[in-house]
């Protein structure tokens, strides 16, 4: 029997219809706010204005979440008098995108101190493949200028990999849009009320620790005991930034992230980790505070996930944190 | 390269056809050289390594064949064709089941006999079956002869090449082995057709039920005690898997194998639509069943002996099979099941016949094949599961030893399922392992239970078209004429599956670890 040509030319038209409506339903969400990415929004929103308050050279603490529980800017406010915000997030939102917001901030004189998760390292740009749902939720619901700003390439990535159900939910939320939960589906203490006018993240005492969160299984993981990639595309992103810096007479700092303590971290794949994340800075001229070693703190002094660290610790932290940046607030930035 | 990965479909496939097409079809044997070519590259995708292993395999078979066809009724002729056969099992023992055996003796007399680190080659059960059909097809009809190319293209045509469906000499080599080789329109409209639906049923079906079936029986593994519910879904979507994902490969082969203007035959004929579990065997993987019909049970004397040697010959043909799928114990012990279930099987016909009792009752139909599917439900646990232990925790889920036991994450028991389910004896659990929504699964278990009990296969959709060697039945609705309607769903439904290239890497077929 014969088959008519219609029936290869209906196998193209079908394939190009659906992905025409597929793409009319993806352009419908962008813009439209999730409740998911609220609190990420919120907190950015208040770091922000709070970051454009300063006129004077200031300081930004620059990371994920283990930048937002781990360090204190009030603390460094403090003891220096340097005015600081504390710009850490969430590390789902990837390096390119942490580091092009602290772009829209930064002006000529401010120092950036860098404490990226060791993920950042690994992940650069935006790469489908290891990009969180968390993030592409993110720039498709609060940032979407962010996603016309990405390569062709990178948004048809982003276009041919968002779920089904997250397309449903912005288009469900486009027509009646979601009600404010009460609390945020990370926990309660996830909330921008809880980021006070450094940026620092409040209530998370070590007596406020939910009951549910489990020492054992913060130090369960892993972090970077298998060592970094060959070559961390997280590197190249940041080799940019740098540069993009100095040309802005930014001055940048770097120190290591905060870890839970376990065996392997004295172990020389950890020791080389380390020595790979100096040396790299080294290469672009920038001072890495402290040792790696300094920031590996005990189990107890973790609140709730790997890198988010107590009140009570970040204190510490910050405080032998202090000790190598002090020098270089004191000078202020005489970069250039 | 698997068939349904983006490098497969958008750039080997392509340039192979495309090369086909740019050669002349008259004579043959360019496009036939092309296909050779493109097939050991196919191959030596997976791993170089191991093309010398198939080229020598076929080189030898090639040479056994013609020694027995040149020296005919003469002795040596035998004597080659046992040395052959026992060359091609000898290998495929080697690479399969060296390191079962030393595990074997090993245990049997208390000593470690270590191991080999064999990397098994790709489709080697398939290549060596197909080798072994043909020795003994020209041993039995000496005066049988192709000439190399032919031969070593009907055994290396990647179509059939990983995992099948086992092609035999007689109904594949007279295809291409006269002056031409060509494919026209209707070849190329029903092997797009065909490639794609069993693309469908692979990425959209068998790879969506996946994960829970790999946490169902992780968790049995890790030594969990599973919810009745749990044990029984995760066995029903294990079958539901394996047949979406065999069978939609078998489709697959036979849509790229029609490209080329070829016709392979069916491998699947609706097996869980069996009414007896011989039904059930006469339409899974057919074209197993009829090489260890004609080459293993035949042989052995078939039905036409004692009744105690016709319970051997089924015994010693399932037990082999289920050998030849995994050099395993639970493999072995799927084999034996399936083959009591044969044995009882036959025994209850004949008791039916004896009585001279005429069962055409609707009910006994049905009756009969929901027996067959649970039968076949209780044997998938062992083709499954890891160890024989792992079989054991799965299978005392499922009777019930850990109670009847359902996790509050597929109703609340305060929902008036969950009172029903409760009066009905069910005991309600905390969830005890992360899996997707039971509700979404539960829909998708119930689509592709209706899909596989109640519509008509692929060959029988397109039965107008002749897509396979045998003649299927034209269904009264569901059949594809392949007009522009059955063009977009089919194109529709392709963006889909173009997408998954993008989520996630395409998981192996599971008949590609035999």
């Amino acid at each position: 029997m014969k088959i008519p040509w219609k029936f290869f030319a209906a196998l193209a038209a079908g394939f190009v219809l659906v992905m025409g409506f597929y793409a009319t339903r993806f352009f419908l969400i962008l813009g439209v706010p999730t409740e998911s990415s609220r609190w990420c929004s919120e907190i950015y929103e208040k770091k922000r204005l709070a970051a454009e308050k300063i006129t004077a050279p200031k300081l930004l603490l620059v990371g994920g979440s283990g930048t937002l529980f781990g360090l204190s800017a009030t603390e460094i406010q403090k003891q220096t008098g340097f005015p600081t915000i504390n710009y850490g997030t969430s590390a789902a939102l990837d390096t390119d995108y942490i580091l092009s917001r602290v772009r829209q901030v930064a002006k000529p004189g401010d120092t950036v101190l860098l404490c990226l998760e060791y993920e950042l390292y690994v992940h650069g740009k935006l790469d489908r493949a290891t990009a969180t749902d968390i993030f592409i939720d993110y720039i498709l619901s609060r940032d979407p200028a962010y996603f016309y700003s990405l390569s062709p390439l990178e948004k048809w990535n982003v276009f041919m990999t968002i779920s089904s159900q997250r397309v449903k939910q912005g288009l469900n939320n486009r027509r009646r849009p979601e009600r404010r939960a009460d609390t945020n589906i990370y926990g309660s203490v996830y909330d921008s009320k809880f980021i006070n006018e450094w940026g620092d993240q409040m209530n998370h005492s070590l007596a406020s620790r939910p009951a549910s969160v489990k020492i054992s299984d913060i130090q369960r993981k892993l972090v970077f005991g298998d060592g970094l990639p060959e070559h961390p595309a997280g590197f190249e992103v940041i080799t940019s930034f740098c540069e993009w810096a100095r040309a802005n007479h930014i001055r940048v700092l770097a120190t290591f992230p905060n870890i839970c303590q376990r065996p392997e971290y004295n172990q020389p794949p950890s020791q080389q980790t380390a020595k790979t994340i100096t040396d790299f800075f080294t290469s672009l001229d920038v001072p890495v505070l402290g040792d790696y070693t300094e920031s590996i703190l005990p189990p107890d002094q973790f609140y709730d996930t790997l890198y988010h660290l107590t009140d009570e610790a970040s204190i510490v932290r910050t405080q032998r944190l202090l000790k190598h940046l002090a020098p270089y607030l004191k000078n202020g930035n005489r970069q250039n | 390269m698997l068939f349904s990965s983006s490098q497969f479909i958008f750039l080997f496939l392509p340039a192979t056809l495309i090369g086909f097409f740019l050669i002349p079809a008259n004579p043959a044997w360019p496009r036939k050289v092309w296909l050779l070519l493109a097939s050991v590259f196919f191959y030596a995708y997976w791993k170089v390594e191991y093309v010398p292993l198939l080229l020598f395999s076929i080189c030898l078979n090639y040479a056994v064949a013609e020694f027995i066809t040149r020296h005919r009724h003469r002795p040596a002729a035998r004597v080659v064709f046992v040395t052959g056969v026992s060359l091609n099992l000898l290998l495929l023992g080697y690479y399969k089941y060296t390191n079962f055996i030393l595990g074997f003796l090993g245990r049997v007399t208390e000593h470690d006999f270590g191991r080999f680190d064999i990397l098994l080659p790709l489709a080697i059960s398939f290549f060596t079956f197909t080798q072994i059909g043909y020795l003994v097809d020209v041993y039995r009809n000496q005066s049988l002869h192709h000439r190399f190319l032919d031969y070593a293209f009907f055994v290396v045509f990647f179509p059939h090449l990983i995992a099948g469906p086992i092609v035999r000499h007689w109904e594949i080599i007279p295809q291409f082995a006269g002056r031409t080789l060509r494919a026209n329109r209707e070849d190329i409209g029903v092997g797009i057709t065909m490639f794609l639906i069993g693309l469908y049923k692979k990425v959209l079906l068998a790879d969506s039920i996946a994960s829970y079936v790999t946490m169902v029986y992780g968790e049995a593994a890790a030594g969990a005690t599973l919810t009745w519910f749990d044990a029984w879904l995760g066995t029903l979507a294990f079958a539901l898997q394996i047949y979406f994902d065999f069978s939609g490969y078998s489709d697959m082969a036979i849509g790229l194998a029609r490209l080329f203007g070829i016709r392979f035959p069916m491998n699947f004929n609706s097996p869980y639509k069996a009414g007896s579990i011989t039904e059930f065997w006469k339409s899974w993987h057919i074209t197993l069943t009829r090489f260890l019909r004609e080459y293993l049970y035949f042989p052995l004397g078939g039905n036409r002996c004692a009744p105690l040697r016709h319970v051997f010959n089924i015994m010693a043909t399932m037990l082999l099979s289920g050998l030849w799928h995994g050099a395993g114990w639970t493999y072995v012990i799927w084999g034996g099941l399936h083959g009591f279930y044969l044995v009882v099987a036959h025994r209850w016909r004949l008791f039916v016949d004896s009585y001279g009792w005429r069962l055409n009752f609707w009910w006994y139909r049905l009756l009969s094949a929901t027996l067959t599917f649970v039968v076949v439900l209780f044997a998938w646990v062992f083709f499954r599961a890891s160890t024989l232990p792992v079989a054991g925790n799965m299978l005392s889920s499922m009777v019930g030893r850990n109670g009847l036991t359902m996790t509050d994450a597929v109703t609340h028991p305060e929902k008036p399922l969950g009172l029903f389910l409760t009066r009905a004896g069910v005991h309600f659990v905390p969830k005890t392992f992360a899996t997707e929504s039971y509700s979404d699964l539960t829909k998708l278990i119930l689509v592709m239970m209706v899909i596989v009990l109640f519509l008509p296969n692929t060959q029988q959709m397109l039965a107008d078209h002749a897509p396979v060697l045998e003649k299927s039945e034209r269904p009264r609705s569901w059949h594809l004429t392949l007009g522009w309607r059955d063009g977009l769903v089919l194109g529709g439904l392709f963006f889909w599956v173009v997408r998954g290239f993008y989520i996630a890497p395409p998981s192996p077929f599971i008949y590609f670890h035999f």
